[in-house]
């Protein structure tokens, strides 16, 4: 029954696996969780393991679906989520997988290169298209110039007419080349022509309206058409090495304006085909990766699963003469009947019949991994006490503990029941919308760490608003429930004389009159601070008082219940010898010293009233002279509390200032006393060990308690924190005169807010999650907490399809 | 009002401080007309230094008063705006919602396959010779 304070008791067994039913029954046990197993083979290499081949085949399979998963989301469409749970597919269904996937895969990268080719035939063609068009039109135009020109000058000058003639005879010998250049590169281009051919050509461009996807990036750019003159064919080859240089194309162009339209006309038509081609193969494309994408999920978890078959098949031993596969595993005793069930029934799946898997339970020396039964509510908590270390197997669990004191102690530094109504919303909202939340935003790490500990920050929301009324702060304002004990008697003319007025608790001339007034109704508030001390000039001098005490009280008993836990330990690992010599020196420590602070603290509280306020014992001071064994008369501040405290201080610190010599050799004396039975034991390491152990606790003892006075420290800062911005920020509305205030207000409270949650409630929560955090890990657990076992860590589908989770 | 102004996140920032604006402030004004000790800190008003009692109490209510009208005033301003942020919240929701139409497949997914590949193969040849031709 103890399970919820301890973890879970394991066994380490054997299972005897026919070959045939081992992928079955791992398949199984792989759906249920249960089980650890350990490698035992682990001085052999990954690549000559057993079933390396399978492995190696699932990644195959793993790369080409991530190829097509690329693929799909490249195209924009939209995956089917598997909503069942898939069970692992069977060993024969590999097969069958590996050869649909191959066969997809295959076809999905034929459809890409066929595309990309008739991509760069179409990129090309319209190239062409375009050069012609722009040649045709240069042409033109030359032809035009020609004519004019030929016109002017037989105008202009008749005597060279001969000239005209040569030049016309040359134009005739011109050769030229066109093609097709990335626009960013024409002047470059042109500039190079220019120089290596000395001016001797003549260069023609235009640009390309439509813009042309560059094969090699696939980007879209823009391109230019470029004709290029010149006399010879060492020029030609001289341009054409230019152009190949500048990667620009060159395409054929035909010298007949007839030849170049109908080149043209079949360059068009071949265009028109390409595109209905295109677009076929875009359809196509679509249609296999629209039903790739409906299954590609389940193929992904299949081949997951078999993977992870065969990587926990791999680290079984193979029994070569009596033909089965050796698996040990880690089991929680309550588990064992689940297994046996597993194993049956997946020797019935394999079909193997007759011949069922063994298991076989084994007595081992070894620590088994710490394995505790956890729900979602305790899950969180669990979180926070396995990050300081994972509890030694079978050792007291402080999770069930912390879960009530952590948020305790962060509500002590949080105080603010409005500040804790507002987490609280927060976090129930989180808890009631848990499932439909639950697959939200997971990539986004703050998001998933606020939900994955809500019920923490449920619990902690709870515990603010408990210890705000208890503080009487809601966002820094006290609320006045039960009706204040404190009632303002004074005259008119005490008040008119001064601005402060002091209440005291008991029946005081304050007036110099005989009149003696009550101010204080002498039954305290019912519940917390009287809300009085909200307009009190020494409210934080009053506060101050109380929360101190109240940090040492809980800091104490916190220390005290986990000394008083390790006395469960003593008792479950049978240390009897531990409770002498460890337990019982510790508790008396504590108690001698601590236990009676706490006393004397409720004593003071109880026995003095507000007519001795002046004259009342310091409690600082008593504990001082307590250690000194000083009883000074003189200042009434260390004045006795009661009449026999020299004499009980004194043998209380006497029993204490025994504890440390017991507490520092009782151990070594017992290793001393067993020596003698058993030989092997380094007496000197002892000593050291239990020499550290004892400054550790004693020094810790002091230094933990002052540590917990950051409960006192925290609230107060926070207290006066949220105070400030109340005064600097909500007060400019509230302050304003006429109903210009209500637009202030309005608008006054939007920074007010905001602030608020960041950091008040994010900030400041964040401080005081951490300082609890501290508190429990150092002062608390320390007491009792060892945290040097490991996390039991089954295999289980179901975490490994979470570890990693698809990018969606 | 179609038109989204603010974004989806802006908007649900704005109707959570709205509704938390709501409640503080008609609290603060039942508190105020109530006349709460804790609350006189925050303001200041003319007959405070007033010697006769009548006069300063009666400073001191009105001053309440102005206060409390003051929020509820504040707390209708952050209704008004809890309605249109609610509303640029909803069409953002609505926004979202709405699923993209996937396209219809009519072919059997083997069937595809193997005439898609003839087609493929046939314009691969093709574009070899176009190639070649130019």
């Amino acid at each position: 029954m103890a399970t919820i304070f301890r973890s879970e008791e394991m066994t380490l067994s054997q299972l005897y696996l026919q070959p045939d039913a081992a992928y079955s029954t791992i398949a199984e046990l792989g759906e249920l969780g249960i089980v650890q197993f350990r490698d035992l083979n682990p001085n052999v290499n990954a690549f000559q393991r057993k079933f390396v081949n399978e492995v190696r085949r699932c990644e195959e399979m793993e790369r080409k679906l991530r190829f097509l998963e690329g693929e799909i989301k490249k195209d924009e469409l939209s995956l089917t989520e598997p909503h069942e749970n898939l069970d692992a597919p069977k060993a024969r269904e590999m097969i069958d997988l590996e050869a649909i996937i191959d066969k997809l895969d295959h076809e999905l990268k034929e459809i890409n290169t066929n595309a990309d080719a008739l991509m760069r035939n179409f990129n090309e063609l319209t190239e062409l298209k375009y050069n012609l068009a722009m040649t045709q039109a240069f042409f033109q135009d030359a032809q035009q110039i020609g004519m004019n020109s030929s016109e002017n000058i037989l105008e202009q000058n008749l005597d060279s007419v001969d000239q005209y003639s040569t030049t016309v005879t040359v134009g005739m010998k011109l050769g030229f080349l066109s093609g097709v250049i990335a626009r960013d590169r024409m002047n470059g281009f042109e500039r190079m022509l220019w120089r290596v051919c000395r001016g001797n050509v003549y260069l023609k461009q235009a640009e390309i309206p439509q813009l042309i996807e560059d094969p090699l990036t696939g980007e879209k750019i823009h391109k230019t058409v470029f004709v290029v003159f010149f006399q010879g064919e060492q020029l030609k080859t001289r341009v054409q090495k230019i152009c190949e240089g500048f990667r620009a194309n060159i395409y054929p162009c035909p010298e007949n304006s007839n030849d170049r339209r109908e080149l043209a006309m079949g360059v068009m038509t071949r265009l028109e085909d390409l595109n209905v081609i295109l677009r076929q193969t875009h359809d196509h494309r679509q249609r296999v990766l629209l039903e790739t994408s409906k299954t590609i999920r389940t193929w992904q978890i299949k081949v997951k699963k078999i993977k992870a078959i065969y990587h926990t098949m791999n680290m079984f031993n193979n029994d070569v003469a009596r033909k089965c596969l050796i698996a040990e595993c880690w089991t929680p005793n309550s588990q064992i009947q689940t297994v046996q069930l597993a194993l049956r029934k997946g020797s019935e799946l394999s079909g193997s019949g007759s011949v069922s898997s063994v298991l076989n339970r084994m007595i081992t020396d070894e620590q088994p991994p710490t394995h505790h039964k956890l729900n979602k509510f305790t899950q969180g908590f669990q979180n926070l006490v396995d990050a300081y270390g994972v509890a030694t197997y079978r050792e007291i669990n402080p999770m069930p503990f912390v879960l009530i004191t952590f948020p305790f102690l962060f509500a002590v530094m949080f105080g603010d029941a409005g500040h804790g109504l507002v987490v609280t919303s927060f976090a129930l909202w989180m808890v009631l919308k848990e499932n439909s939340l639950k697959n939200k935003w997971r990539k986004q790490e703050v998001w998933t760490i606020f939900f994955g500990g809500r019920y923490i920050i449920l619990l902690m929301g709870l515990f603010s608003i408990y210890t705000g009324l208890i503080y009487n702060d809601v966002f820094s304002k006290s609320i006045n429930i039960f009706g204040s004990s404190w009632r303002v008697k004074f005259g008119d003319e005490t008040l008119n004389k001064s601005d402060t007025v002091i209440l005291e608790p008991t029946s005081y001339n304050y007036s110099r009159t005989s009149e003696y007034r009550q101010m204080y109704s002498g039954a305290p508030y019912p519940f917390g601070l009287d809300p009085v001390w909200q307009l009190a000039e020494n409210k934080i001098t009053f506060t101050n008082s109380a929360k101190m005490k109240f940090a040492i009280i809980i800091g104490i008993i916190q220390m005290g219940f986990g000394v008083v836990l390790s006395l469960w330990n003593h008792f479950h690992f049978r240390h009897y010898h531990g409770i002498l010599v460890e337990f019982l020196p510790q508790i008396i420590f504590l108690a001698c010293i601590f236990f009676y602070l706490i006393i004397l603290i409720f004593y003071k509280w109880s026995m003095y009233e507000g007519k001795d306020a002046t004259s009342a014992p310091s409690l600082l001071i008593h504990l001082i002279n307590m250690m000194l064994l000083s009883y000074p008369t003189d200042p009434p501040s260390s004045t006795k509390f009661y009449s026999s405290q020299q004499t009980l201080q004194t043998a209380l610190l006497g029993f204490a200032v025994i504890c440390i010599p017991w507490l520092l050799i009782g151990k070594p004396i017992y290793k001393i006393l067993q020596k003698r039975k058993q030989e092997n034991v380094d007496m000197s390491e002892v000593w050291v060990e239990q020499g550290i152990h004892t400054i550790e606790y004693f020094l810790g003892c002091i230094s933990h308690t002052a540590s917990y006075l950051r409960l006192w420290a925290l609230s107060l800062a926070h207290a006066q924190l949220s105070e400030v911005l109340w005064h600097m920020v909500f007060q400019i509305g509230l302050s304003m005169n006429g109903y210009l205030g209500g637009i202030a207000s309005f608008l006054v409270f939007m920074p007010w807010s905001t602030l608020t949650v960041f950091i008040l409630l994010l900030m400041e929560g964040l401080s005081a999650f951490l300082h609890a955090l501290r508190l429990h890990w150092v002062e608390f657990q320390s007491k009792f907490y060892k945290g040097e076992g490991y996390p039991f860590v089954p295999f289980s589908f179901k975490t490994i399809l979470e570890e990693t989770p698809f990018d969606t | 009002m179609k038109w989204p102004i603010c974004g989806p996140k802006l908007s649900l920032c704005c109707t959570i401080i709205s509704i938390w604006g709501i409640i503080q402030f008609l609290l603060m004004g039942i508190f105020f007309i109530v006349q709460a000790a804790p609350l006189i800190d925050d303001f200041d008003f003319d007959d405070k230094n007033a010697t006769d009692t009548k006069v300063f109490e009666e400073g001191l209510k009105a001053a309440f008063h102005q206060r409390a009208y003051n929020c509820w005033i504040a707390a209708f301003l952050y209704v008004g705006l809890l309605i249109f942020t609610a509303i640029q919240f909803r069409i953002h929701l609505k926004q979202s919602s709405i699923p993209p139409v996937p396209p219809t497949i009519t072919s059997p997914f083997a069937g595809v396959t193997t005439e898609g590949n003839g087609i493929n193969s046939q314009h691969g040849i093709q574009f070899i010779n176009d190639h070649s031709e130019t």
